[in-house]
């Protein structure tokens, strides 16, 4: 899951060296906090949380395959 | 030299023999049909079941190549509602100089990283329509995980890789994933939904407030109905909850 975001994150911003991905997981809930360089949070979160909105569903399909359950929070 | 299998599926056997070939981009002549299933009608387009056959070609299909794209683009369009789609499009030009396969490589290297993380390794076609989209398509085992609920999982990923292509590029080139006859499938889905609910308007008097979609699938309504006298169509509420509403004409006016 970690790598997932992180893949997706470095895609999108211009600032890559600075996304950092922490990971949690217990009890099949894992949580994963992203952070990026401040002008680069506009290019993860867009219009109305549109970019944040398309990566949640992603990684919930990604988890929802090892029958887990995942939340992304941004920083 | 190997045989290719292609399979599709469509309204009818012919339909989908027509789609196959087209999308193998072979004539019909060079193949050898199997039909897998007949399919049938239903009642009112529901139950509905879709034809599905198999084409096993002696010529090499070389669909994994995007040589020639000029000449895939102008396959023809089988199914109906796709092709009602693309007749309405307006007088969009295909940009020159383009370099789809540049475009194409960019996708896939975001892509093929979050399939691994699907656990799927789908193999995939691309066709340029003539508005310009640059259309990738998936094809291989399990791939429901990559459509996710009415397409979900699907749109995000193409909203996504929309964003990671043209963040390299001046041109804005829209790219349109579609796994296996997904988005078909959904179009003609809409499609019989719009006229369903037509008839519906027009029976109630009433207006007919379709569920959120987002704008492709109301465009989708949109000109399902656009010639239709008796109703018109608005869309109301905001993104991502805007929705299609059909209402009956009170005037009826005369037909243009």
């Amino acid at each position: 899951m970690k790598e997932l975001i992180e893949h997706m994150a470095k895609s999108l911003v211009k600032d890559p060296s600075a996304v950092v991905v922490t990971e949690t997981e217990a009890n099949n809930q894992i949580e994963l906090t992203l952070k990026v360089a401040p002008e680069d949070t506009g290019k993860i979160i867009g219009k109305q949380g549109r970019i944040a909105r398309a990566l949640r569903t992603v990684l919930k399909a990604a988890a929802t395959k090892e029958g887990k359950k995942c939340t992304l929070e941004i920083d | 030299m190997e045989n290719t299998i292609f399979e599709a599926t469509g309204k009818t056997v012919e339909e989908a023999v027509d789609l196959a070939c087209a999308r193998a981009g072979v004539g019909i002549e060079d193949v050898e049909v199997e039909v897998l299933e007949i399919g049938s009608k239903g009642i009112f387009g529901i139950g509905g079941k879709l034809a599905k056959v198999r084409i096993i070609s002696q010529k090499p299909i070389g669909r994994q190549e995007i040589k020639n794209k000029k000449q895939q683009a102008q396959i023809p369009i089988v199914r109906q509602t796709a092709s009602v789609v693309a007749t309405k499009e307006k007088n969009q030009v295909v940009p020159e100089n383009i370099d789809y396969d540049e475009m194409t490589r960019q996708a896939m290297a975001f892509l093929t990283k979050i399939f691994q993380h699907f656990g799927v390794r789908p193999t995939y076609e691309t066709t340029i329509s003539p508005d310009g989209v640059l259309n990738i398509c998936f094809n291989g085992n399990a791939l429901g995980v990559l459509i996710g609920r009415r397409g979900e999982t699907l749109n995000a990923l193409q909203y996504l890789t929309n964003l990671v292509v043209n963040r390299h590029n001046e041109d804005y080139i829209r790219i349109v994933l579609d796994v296996e006859d997904y988005r078909k499938a959904r179009e003609e889905t809409l499609f019989s939904l719009a006229k369903k609910m037509a008839d519906k308007a027009i029976r109630t008097g009433r207006r007919v407030s379709l569920e959120p979609m987002n704008p492709h699938e109301r465009r989708v309504i949109h000109i399902a109905l656009q010639d239709d006298n008796r109703v018109e169509t608005y869309s109301q509420g905001e993104e991502p909850y805007r929705r299609v509403v059909i209402s009956k004409k009170h005037s009826a006016r005369p037909k243009e």
